[in-house]
C-alpha cells in the first residue's frame, strides 16, 4: 500500500522516488541559509568595526581580511544558487541543458571552448596541435605519463621506510636497555619487511618505466578527415633488440555512470586497424629506430566525441617486445572529425 | 482531462481514476509530431521542417509548450544532452488557442552524428513537451537519424560469438503517439 507523502526519497538509477518540487524547495532553503548567515556575519563584522574602539577592539591584520572574505564568499556561493535553483525549478530539461550551453560558449570562448562551434560534440584539437615535430608538422602527445605514478609511489615509499627505520631504531634501543618488547618487535619486523617488498615492487616499476626507451609520434596534418590518408612517423630510442614493434589506430567508447553512490568509468575498444608491424629491430642510442608510414583514415568510422559522461576517442597504439623487457605499450591520442557532408 | 464518457474499455490514451473516484475516465493529451520530407536519413547542412499539434486538452489547460531538435546519448553512460533548437511557447491571453499546428525549421549541424555503438550511442530526435496547469508535463518525441553510421563501419569485434546487430533505424517519420509523463 502506497503512502501518500515519502519521506526518504528513493534512487532508481538516474531517477529518484521523492518530489522535485521539495527538492528545489530544500536546495534553496540551504543556499538562502548561506546568504543569510554572510550577510549577517558581513553586517557584524561592519559594526563592530563602526562601535567604539575603546570597548570593542578593532580587527586589524590578515584576521580581518579572513573574515571579510569567508563572509562574502558565503554571500556570493549562497546568492548564485538562490539564482540557479530558482531558474531551473518548473525547467525543462531541455530549457536547462539550453541555458548551460548558452552559458558556456558565452563563458568560453576561443581555445577554452569544449568543442568548435561549427562541429557541436567534437572535442578541440588546440591539445594536439601545440607541438609542432621534428620530421612532420605535429607531435602527438603520449596519453598518459607513469611520471606522476611513480613520483607519488616514491614520496609514499620514502613515509613508509622513514617510519620503519624509526621503528627499527625503538626496537633497537630497547634490546640495548635490556627490556624488549616482542610486539613491536614483530610489529617493526613486518612493517619494515613490507617496505622492502614495496622498494623492490617500485624499483622493478621504475626499472619498466625508465627503462623503455622514449617512443615519440609525429603526423603530416591534424585533426583527421575521414578517408583521408596521412604521413605518420614512429621513433623509438634506446639500446634494445626489439623482438615486434606495432602500430594501430584503435577507437575506443568510454561511458562514466553513477552504480549506487560511486561514479565508474567504463571503456571499450570497438575498432583496431593495423598500421605498421616489424620484427627483430636493434635500437641503438646513435640509431634510433625510425620509420615512415602511411595511415588511412577511415571513411566510414564514427568522429571523435566527448560530452561529460560520454566519450568517443581515437589514439595510434605503439605495442612492443624487446628483449629482457616486458612488453610495452604506448598511446597517442588522435582527433577524427566527421566527414564532410555530400555536394548537392 | 476529464471525460464524461462512461465506457466499460478503455480506448487507447485513456487511463482510469484510482479507484474509489467513480468511473470518470483521464484522457492524456496527443502530441503528434510530422516531419515533413520523408527519409531514412538526414545529413549535416540539410534543413529539417517538422510540424506539431496538441490535441485532447482545454485550451485553457496549456501553459506551455516546448519543441527542441535535440540529441543524446542512450548507452551505459549517464545521458547527456545536446540542444540544436529550441522554442517555448507560452499564451500571451486567454484567447490563444495551442491546438493549432507549429512548425518548426532548423538546419542540422555537422556534428555529432547517429551512432550505435556498443557501450556508447547517440540518437537524435524531436522531442516536444508539454506543460499543463497544476505542474503536469509531458513529453512525445519522434527519432531520426543524422548522417548515421553504415553497416561498413561496424566496430571489429565480429568474433565467432558476434556482437549485437545495429538496431533497425527510423522508418516511419511521422507519428501520433500517446505522451509520456516528464
Amino acid at each position: 500500500m502506497s503512502r501518500s507523502f515519502r519521506f526518504v526519497g528513493k534512487k532508481r538509477g538516474a531517477r529518484r522516488t521523492g518530489s522535485p518540487m521539495a527538492a528545489g524547495v530544500g536546495e534553496a532553503f540551504f543556499y538562502g541559509v548561506l546568504v543569510a548567515v554572510g550577510s549577517a556575519g558581513l553586517g557584524l563584522l561592519i559594526v563592530w568595526e563602526l562601535l567604539p574602539h575603546a570597548i570593542f577592539p578593532l580587527l586589524t591584520g590578515w584576521a580581518f581580511w579572513l573574515l571579510l572574505a569567508v563572509m562574502a564568499a558565503l554571500v556570493v556561493i549562497g546568492a548564485v544558487g538562490v539564482l540557479l535553483t530558482v531558474l531551473e525549478v518548473g525547467a525543462s530539461q531541455e530549457r536547462r541543458a539550453m541555458f548551460r550551453q548558452r552559458a558556456a560558449q558565452f563563458e568560453l570562448v576561443g581555445d577554452n571552448a569544449p568543442s568548435p562551434r561549427e562541429f557541436p560534440g567534437v572535442p578541440r584539437d588546440v591539445d594536439l596541435t601545440n607541438s609542432p615535430g621534428v620530421k612532420l608538422a605535429y607531435r602527438l602527445p603520449a596519453a598518459s605519463s607513469p611520471a606522476w605514478g611513480l613520483a607519488l609511489a616514491t614520496i609514499l615509499g620514502l613515509v613508509w621506510n622513514a617510519v620503519g627505520v624509526a621503528l627499527a631504531y625503538m626496537v633497537i634501543n630497547e634490546y640495548r636497555s635490556g627490556h624488549p618488547q616482542w610486539f613491536l618487535t614483530l610489529f617493526a619486523l613486518a612493517y619494515v619487511g613490507l617496505g622492502a617488498w614495496g622498494m623492490v615492487y617500485f624499483l622493478r616499476e621504475l626499472r619498466n618505466a625508465t627503462g623503455m626507451g622514449p617512443t615519440s609520434m609525429e603526423v603530416s596534418d591534424l585533426p583527421l578527415e575521414p578517408g583521408r590518408n596521412y604521413e605518420i612517423c614512429l621513433m623509438q630510442r634506446g639500446r634494445h633488440q626489439i623482438r615486434s614493434l606495432e602500430v594501430s589506430l584503435v577507437c575506443e567508447e568510454e561511458a562514466i555512470f553513477h552504480q549506487g553512490t560511486h561514479v565508474r568509468t567504463e571503456r571499450r575498444e570497438v575498432r583496431r586497424q593495423p598500421v605498421f608491424c616489424c620484427q627483430d629491430v636493434a635500437v641503438r642510442p646513435e640509431t634510433p629506430f625510425e620509420h615512415r608510414c602511411v595511415l588511412a583514415a577511415p571513411s566510414d568510422a564514427m568522429h571523435s566525441f566527448q560530452s561529460p559522461h560520454n566519450a568517443i576517442r581515437w589514439k595510434l597504439v605503439v605495442q612492443g617486445e624487446a628483449e629482457g623487457w616486458p612488453p610495452f605499450e604506448r598511446c597517442f591520442p588522435l582527433l577524427l572529425y566527421p566527414n564532410s557532408p555530400p555536394e548537392n | 482531462m476529464f471525460s464524461s464518457a462512461a465506457v466499460s474499455e478503455l480506448a487507447p490514451g485513456e487511463l482510469s481514476l484510482p479507484r474509489g473516484r467513480g468511473r470518470a475516465l483521464v484522457m492524456e493529451p496527443l502530441i503528434s509530431i510530422h516531419i515533413r520530407g520523408h527519409r531514412p536519413e538526414f545529413h549535416p547542412g540539410e534543413e529539417i521542417e517538422c510540424q506539431y499539434q496538441i490535441d485532447a486538452v482545454d485550451p485553457a489547460d496549456i501553459q506551455a509548450i516546448e519543441a527542441s531538435v535535440l540529441w543524446h546519448t542512450d548507452g551505459k553512460g549517464d545521458v547527456d544532452l545536446g540542444i540544436h533548437y529550441f522554442e517555448r511557447r507560452t499564451p500571451r491571453s486567454p484567447d490563444d488557442d495551442f491546438r493549432q499546428q507549429f512548425t518548426l525549421k532548423t538546419i542540422l549541424p555537422k556534428s555529432p552524428r547517429t551512432y550505435d555503438g556498443e557501450i556508447v550511442k547517440i540518437r537524435w530526435c524531436v522531442r516536444v513537451r508539454l506543460f499543463l496547469r497544476r505542474g503536469k508535463e509531458l513529453f512525445y518525441e519522434l527519432p531520426f537519424q543524422l548522417a548515421p553510421l553504415r553497416v561498413g563501419a561496424r566496430p571489429k569485434a565480429e568474433g565467432p560469438n558476434g556482437r549485437h546487430d545495429r538496431t533497425s533505424g527510423v522508418t516511419d517519420v511521422s507519428d501520433v503517439s500517446q505522451a509520456q509523463h516528464g
